[in-house]
C-alpha cells in the first residue's frame, strides 16, 4: 500500500539517482567525454525548468477552473523560442562575450557595469521569486499530504504532522539538497554540467509522467470524445467562452517576459549555453515540449471535475484520480513527476539567484571593505563566494516558506505563480533596452525598474497577504488614507478590472515610460557609452573583441595574483601562459571577462581597475568600439567638452593672474605704507637736528626738549623697522620660538604694569577686571606681552571719552582660556572691523583716517596669537567702545 | 532563400504567431463546435501551435550560421 | 584775528618742529591737529598761508583743498602741501586740485620756510 513513509523513502531515493547523475556527468564532462552533454537536446530539456510543479498540478486546476487559460502560459514562450534569432540569440551572445553571470550582470554590464542597479535587480529577483518558491512547496506538501490521504482518504495520516510542518521540513531538505547538489564545486564557475544533466533528466521524468497521466486518463475515461461530452453533460462550460479577453494577453505577455526574466530561465538559457547554434535546436524543440506537457491537460482536468467527489482539489488531479482508481504504482510515478518539477525549480532557481547575492551584494561588499587586496589565500575568494551562495540558497528557501506560511489560506497555485512572474517581468523593459536601444541610461534603467518593482509590489505582492492582514485587507477595500484611486487592485479609479490584467498594464506602462522619459533626459557615463555600443553592435563589427577598457601600469605579477585569487590556481596558470612583461589591454580585457564569469561583470571591472590604476577609458578607446558613423558625432562632443575644459582653464588663470596683481597691488600698498612711517619720524628728526644746527639762540630748556624728541622718534623708528622685520619673519613662517607650558596671568601683570605709566601721563583710569586665578597656555611669554601691550596702548592712545578709561580681564573655561581689552572709546567703525587687522590698515572710508601707529601692530598681533594656536579677534561692538579678545587653547 | 529573406520570415513568423493567438483572430475560431469530439477553438490552438513548431524547425536548418560564433573558453573544469 | 600762517598736523613732534621754524622766521602762527579743525579754522582766522598736511583724522588734506577751492571766499588762499608719502601720484593730484606749493617729509627747514616765505609774497593783501 502507497503510504507517506513509502513516498517518502522513494523521493529521497530518487534525490540519491539525481545524485549519482549530476556526479557522473559532471566527471564526464571534466574528462571531455560526454560529447551528449553538450548536445542541444540536452540544453533544451534543460530550459523546461519552466515547467515546475505549477505546471505538473496547477496547470489541471487552472484548466478545470478557467478552462483554457492554461495554454497563455507556455504559448508566450513558444513565441519568444520561434523568435529566437531576434532575443535570444543576442541574448546569449553578448553573454558569452562579457561573461555574464546572470540576469542582474547582464543588466550592470550594459549599463555601465553599475553595481548599484545590479543589488537592486537582485533584490527585487529574490523577493519577486519568494511566491514561486512557497508554489514549489505547496505543492510538494500537497501531493505529500494526498497520499497520506489528509481530506479525501480519512484514516491514512502523516503521523499528526499539519501543513505548515511539512512545509518547513520541506523546504529545509530542499535548502539542504541544493546546498549540496548546486555548491560542490570549489571552483566557482558558473556553468554546471551535472546539474544541467541531472534537470534534464527530471525533465525527462516529469514529462513521462504527465504522459502516462494523460494516456491512463483517455483510457480510464473512454476516449476523448466521451469526455468532453460527460463533462458537457455535467454542465461544464468546454467551450471556453470568452476566454480570449485582456486576461488572456496579459498572461501571455507575462509568460513571454517570464522564460526571459526568470533567474532560472536566464541562467539554464544563457549563462550554462554551450553553443550559441544550439537555440537552433531549442527554438522548435522547447515549443514541442511545451506542447506535449499541455497536451492532456484539459482532458485531465474535465475527467477529474465529472468523475471525482465535489470539492476536491483539483490541483491534486494528476495525484487523486490514479490514487483513486487504485493505480497504486501510476500514482507513485505521478509524484516523482511531480516531485521532480519541484526540485529541478527549486535547484536552478537558488543556484541562480545566490550567485546573483553572491556576486552583487557579498563581493562588493568584501571588496570595498578590503580594499581588493586583503582576501589572503588564493582559494579564499572562492570558498567565500560558495559560502556566501549556501548562505543564500539557506536564505531563499526561508522566504519562500515565510510567503507559503503567511499566505497559507490560499488554495490555488497557478496564481501564486503568476505574482511571481509579474515581479520579474519588471527586468523587461530593461533588458529589451539593453539590448536594442542605445541611448538607454543607467538612470533611466534604474528608476524604471525601481518604478515597476513598487507598482508590482503594491497591486500583486501586498494584496496575496489580504488573509493574514486585516490592515491590507483594509487597503485592498479603501485605499490608502482613503485615496481609493490608490486601491491596488483598481489604480487610478479603474474598476471591474482584472486584477492581473490591472498589475501588468500599469506596471509595465510606468516602467516603460520611466525608462523611455529619463534616458531622453539624462546622459550617460563614458563606460555606459561604451557598453552600450557593445551591445548594440553585437553583430556589426565580426571579428574584433572588446577593446580594452581598463589599461595601466599594472605587471604580469599584479594580474596574477588577482586571477590566482578568483579563479584558483590551475585556471590562472593557463590563462597566463605566454604573457610576460606589460600585458597587453586585449589580455586585460581577456582576464576582466574572465574574472566576470566568476565574480560578475561589475565587481571584476572593480577589482582589476584597482589592480590596475589606470583610468577608465582613453578617448581613443571610445572611437574605436564606436562605429565608424558615430565616431564623428562622439568626436565633436568630445571636442565640446575639451573645449569647455579649455575654457574653464583658461578662467582659472585668469583668477589667478587677477590675485598675482591684486598682490602686487598689496605690495605698493605696503611699500607706500612703510615709506610713510618711516618718514614721519624722520621729518621730525631732521627737523629738530636742523633747528639744533642753525639755531645759536637756543635755551637749555629748548635744547634740552629738541634733543629728547629726536630720541623717542629714532626709537620709534628702530621700534617700526623691527616690526617689519619682524612681520617679514612671520610671513615667512619663520617664527623663532618654540612654545612652551606658560602662566599667562604673568604676561597679564607685566603688560598692565607697563601700560599704567602711559594710562597715568594721559590721565586716565586703566582698571583691571575679574581675572582668572591662573591659565598656563602653550605659548611665548615675551610675545604674548607685547600682545596685550599693543592692544592696552592702543586703547590708551586713541581714547577719546571725556572720562576715558580701559579695562584688562580674564576667564577661563571649557578649556578655552579668554582675555579681553575693553575701552569706551570711540570704537571701530563697521566698514574697517575686518581691515584693522590687515598689514598698514588705515581708514580710508569716508575721509577718516586711524591714528598713526596703529598700522603693523595688530597684523601682528594676531600673527602672533596664531603661532600660539589662538585667535584674536574684535568683539561685535556694542555701541559703547571696543573690545579685543585673545582666545588660547588652556593646557 | 536568401539571408536576408529568412531573417525577415524568422521576424513574420514571430508576428504571426502573435496574431494568430491573441483577441481579434482567435474569437473568430471560437464556435461552440467540436472536431473529433474537442472544441474546435482548442483544436485550432494546438493546430496553431504545430504549426510554428514545424516552421521553427525549417527556418532553424536554413538560418545562416554566423562563423564567428565564438565557443566559449572551457574545458579548464 | 588774523594769524599768518595756519598749520594742520596730526604728528605732535612734527607739529612743533613746524610752529617753531615758523615762528622763528617771524609769523604768527594758529596749529590745527584734523581736517575738519582746519576748514572751520580758515573760515574763521583768513590766514595769509596754510601748511596742509595730507594724511589727517576726520577728513583728508586733499580734500580739504578741494573744499578751499571750490569756496569763492577762500579761493584764493595758497596752500603748501606736507606729504610723507612723496609719490608722483600724490604731487599730480595736489597740483590738480590746485596746492600751490609741495613739499615732501622729511623736508629741510630752509625748504619750509622758503615756501612758506614765497606764498606770503602772493597772498592778498590784507589790511
Amino acid at each position: 500500500m502507497l503510504t507517506p513513509d513509502v513516498v517518502i523513502a522513494v523521493a529521497i531515493g530518487y534525490v540519491g539517482l539525481l545524485f549519482l547523475i549530476a556526479y557522473v556527468s559532471d566527471r564526464q564532462a571534466r574528462n571531455h567525454k560526454a560529447a551528449f552533454l553538450r548536445s542541444p537536446f540536452i540544453y533544451t530539456l534543460a530550459i523546461s525548468v519552466y515547467c515546475t510543479s505549477w505546471t505538473f498540478y496547477g496547470a489541471v486546476g487552472s484548466a478545470a477552473r478557467n478552462g483554457l487559460e492554461y495554454l497563455a502560459i507556455y504559448l508566450g514562450p513558444t513565441l519568444v523560442f520561434i523568435g529566437w534569432w531576434f532575443v535570444l540569440r543576442r541574448l546569449v551572445r553578448i553573454s558569452h562575450k562579457q561573461r555574464i553571470t546572470s540576469i542582474a550582470d547582464l543588466l550592470s554590464a550594459r549599463f555601465g557595469k553599475s553595481s548599484r542597479l545590479a543589488v537592486l535587480i537582485t533584490v527585487i529577483a529574490v523577493i519577486g521569486i519568494a511566491p514561486y518558491i512557497a508554489l514549489q512547496l505547496k505543492a510538494v506538501t500537497s501531493s505529500l499530504q494526498a497520499i497520506a490521504g489528509v481530506g479525501e482518504f480519512p484514516g491514512r495520516t502523516l503521523r499528526g504532522i499539519d501543513e505548515v510542518g511539512l512545509a518547513l521540513a520541506v523546504a529545509a531538505g530542499m535548502a539542504l539538497f541544493t546546498i549540496l547538489f548546486g555548491t560542490r564545486n570549489v571552483d566557482a564557475k558558473e556553468q554546471h554540467h551535472g546539474v544541467v544533466a541531472a534537470i534534464a533528466f527530471e525533465a525527462i521524468v516529469k514529462l513521462a509522467a504527465l504522459l502516462a497521466i494523460g494516456i491512463f486518463v483517455i483510457y480510464a475515461g473512454g476516449g476523448l470524445e466521451a469526455i468532453f461530452s460527460r463533462a458537457e453533460a455535467a454542465g461544464i462550460d468546454i467551450y471556453s467562452t470568452g476566454n480570449f479577453d485582456d486576461r488572456w494577453v496579459a498572461m501571455n505577455v507575462l509568460s513571454a517576459a517570464a522564460i526571459l526574466c526568470l533567474p532560472r530561465q536566464f541562467q539554464i538559457t544563457v549563462v550554462e549555453n554551450s553553443n550559441e547554434n544550439h537555440l537552433r535546436t531549442a527554438g522548435w524543440a522547447f515549443p514541442a515540449y511545451l506542447l506535449l506537457m499541455s497536451l492532456f491537460t484539459l482532458p485531465i482536468a474535465l475527467f477529474g471535475l465529472t468523475s471525482m467527489p465535489a470539492g476536491a482539489n483539483p490541483d491534486m488531479f494528476v495525484l487523486t484520480l490514479p490514487l483513486s482508481a487504485g493505480q497504486e504504482g501510476l500514482a507513485l510515478f505521478s509524484f516523482i513527476g511531480g516531485f521532480s518539477s519541484a526540485t529541478s525549480m527549486i535547484i536552478v532557481e537558488s543556484i541562480a539567484l545566490s550567485i546573483m547575492v553572491s556576486n552583487h551584494i557579498v563581493m562588493p561588499i568584501v571588496l570595498r571593505v578590503t580594499q581588493g587586496h586583503g582576501v589572503a589565500s588564493a582559494r579564499g575568494v572562492s570558498r567565500l563566494l560558495l559560502n556566501s551562495r549556501r548562505f543564500s540558497i539557506a536564505l531563499i528557501l526561508l522566504l519562500g516558506f515565510l510567503y507559503f506560511y503567511l499566505t497559507r489560506d490560499s488554495d490555488a497555485l497557478a496564481p501564486i505563480g503568476l505574482i511571481s512572474f509579474c515581479g520579474v517581468a519588471q527586468f523587461l523593459p530593461a533588458i529589451i533596452a539593453a539590448l536594442f536601444w542605445r541611448e538607454a541610461s543607467l538612470k533611466a534603467a534604474t528608476s524604471a525598474v525601481a518604478v515597476g518593482f513598487v507598482v508590482w509590489a503594491w497591486s500583486s505582492f501586498m494584496p496575496s497577504f489580504q488573509s493574514s492582514s486585516p490592515l491590507v485587507a483594509q487597503i485592498m477595500a479603501e485605499g490608502p488614507w482613503g485615496f481609493t484611486w490608490l486601491r491596488p487592485e483598481a489604480l487610478f479609479g479603474v474598476e471591474d478590472i482584472d486584477p492581473l490584467v490591472n498589475v501588468v498594464f500599469w506596471s509595465l506602462l510606468l516602467n516603460t515610460a520611466t525608462l523611455v522619459v529619463v534616458s531622453l533626459f539624462t546622459s550617460q557615463s563614458a563606460l555606459e557609452r561604451v557598453q552600450a555600443a557593445l551591445f548594440a553592435d553585437l553583430f556589426r563589427r565580426p571579428g574584433t573583441g572588446a577593446p580594452a577598457v581598463i589599461r595601466g601600469s599594472a605587471t604580469v605579477e599584479d594580474l596574477y595574483f588577482v586571477a590566482e585569487r578568483v579563479l584558483g590556481s590551475p585556471r590562472a596558470k593557463a590563462l597566463f601562459e605566454g604573457v610576460a612583461g606589460a600585458p597587453p589591454p586585449q589580455f586585460i580585457d581577456r582576464l576582466e571577462r574572465e574574472l566576470a564569469g566568476s565574480i560578475g561583470a561589475a565587481s571584476a571591472h572593480v577589482m582589476l581597475s584597482k589592480v590596475v590604476s589606470g583610468d577608465a577609458v582613453s578617448l581613443e578607446e571610445v572611437f574605436e568600439m564606436a562605429g565608424e558613423t558615430r565616431q564623428v558625432i562622439e568626436y565633436s562632443q568630445e571636442l565640446e567638452r575639451t573645449s569647455a575644459e579649455l575654457r574653464s582653464t583658461a578662467q582659472k588663470l585668469e583668477e589667478a593672474n587677477t590675485q598675482l596683481r591684486a598682490i602686487d597691488t598689496e605690495k605698493d600698498e605696503f611699500l607706500s605704507q612703510v615709506s610713510h612711517e618711516v618718514r614721519t619720524p624722520m621729518t621730525s628728526i631732521r627737523s629738530f637736528s636742523e633747528i639744533l644746527l642753525e639755531e645759536q639762540r637756543l635755551t637749555a630748556d629748548e635744547r634740552q626738549r629738541f634733543v629728547k624728541t629726536i630720541h623717542q622718534e629714532s626709537l620709534r623708528l628702530t621700534k617700526l623697522l623691527d616690526d617689519i622685520l619682524g612681520m617679514s619673519a612671520l610671513d615667512h613662517g619663520e617664527h623663532g620660538w618654540d612654545n612652551t607650558p606658560i602662566e599667562a596671568e604673568r604676561s597679564i601683570d607685566r603688560a598692565i604694569e607697563v601700560c599704567s605709566a602711559l594710562a597715568r601721563q594721559r590721565r586716565m583710569q586703566l582698571t583691571v577686571g575679574s581675572r582668572a586665578p591662573s591659565a598656563v597656555i602653550s605659548g611665548e611669554p615675551d610675545r604674548l606681552c607685547q600682545v596685550l601691550i599693543n592692544l592696552v596702548s592702543n586703547a590708551i592712545k586713541y581714547n577719546d571719552a571725556a572720562e576715558p578709561m580701559v579695562e584688562v580681564r580674564s576667564r577661563t573655561g571649557r578649556g578655552r582660556y579668554l582675555i579681553e581689552v575693553a575701552d569706551n572709546g570711540p570704537g571701530i567703525p563697521k566698514a574697517e572691523r575686518k581691515l584693522i587687522f590687515e598689514k598698514f590698515a588705515r581708514g580710508q572710508s569716508g575721509g577718516v583716517t586711524a591714528p598713526a601707529g596703529a598700522g603693523l601692530g595688530l597684523a601682528i598681533s594676531r600673527q602672533l596669537i596664531e603661532r600660539m594656536n589662538g585667535k584674536l579677534e574684535l568683539l561685535p561692538a556694542t555701541g559703547q567702545g571696543a573690545c579685543f579678545r585673545i582666545t588660547l587653547p588652556l593646557l | 532563400m536568401e539571408r536576408r529573406k529568412l531573417e525577415s520570415a524568422a521576424l513574420f513568423l514571430s508576428l504571426l504567431g502573435v496574431l494568430l493567438i491573441l483577441p481579434p483572430l482567435a474569437v473568430v475560431f471560437q464556435l461552440e463546435r467540436r472536431l473529433f469530439g474537442v472544441p474546435f477553438e482548442v483544436i485550432y490552438l494546438f493546430v496553431c501551435w504545430l504549426g510554428l513548431i514545424a516552421a521553427a524547425f525549417w527556418l532553424g536548418r536554413r538560418l545562416p550560421r554566423e562563423t564567428e560564433a565564438e565557443p566559449p573558453t572551457e574545458g579548464e573544469d | 584775528m588774523a594769524v599768518d600762517v595756519l598749520i594742520a598736523e596730526d604728528e605732535p613732534s612734527i607739529l612743533r618742529s613746524l610752529d617753531f621754524i615758523l615762528r622763528r622766521a617771524g609769523w604768527s602762527i594758529e596749529a590745527v591737529t584734523d581736517g575738519d579743525a582746519a576748514l572751520s579754522a580758515v573760515r574763521r582766522s583768513m590766514p595769509k598761508v596754510l601748511v596742509l598736511d595730507v594724511m589727517l583724522p576726520k577728513r583728508s588734506g586733499f580734500d580739504v583743498l578741494k573744499q578751499i577751492r571750490a569756496d569763492d571766499a577762500l579761493r584764493q588762499l595758497p596752500v603748501l602741501i606736507l606729504t610723507a608719502k612723496g609719490q608722483a601720484q600724490d604731487r599730480r593730484t595736489a597740483e590738480e586740485l590746485g596746492a600751490d606749493r609741495f613739499v615732501t617729509k622729511p623736508y629741510a627747514n630752509a625748504e619750509v620756510v622758503g615756501a612758506v616765505r614765497e606764498l606770503m609774497g602772493l597772498a592778498p593783501a590784507v589790511e
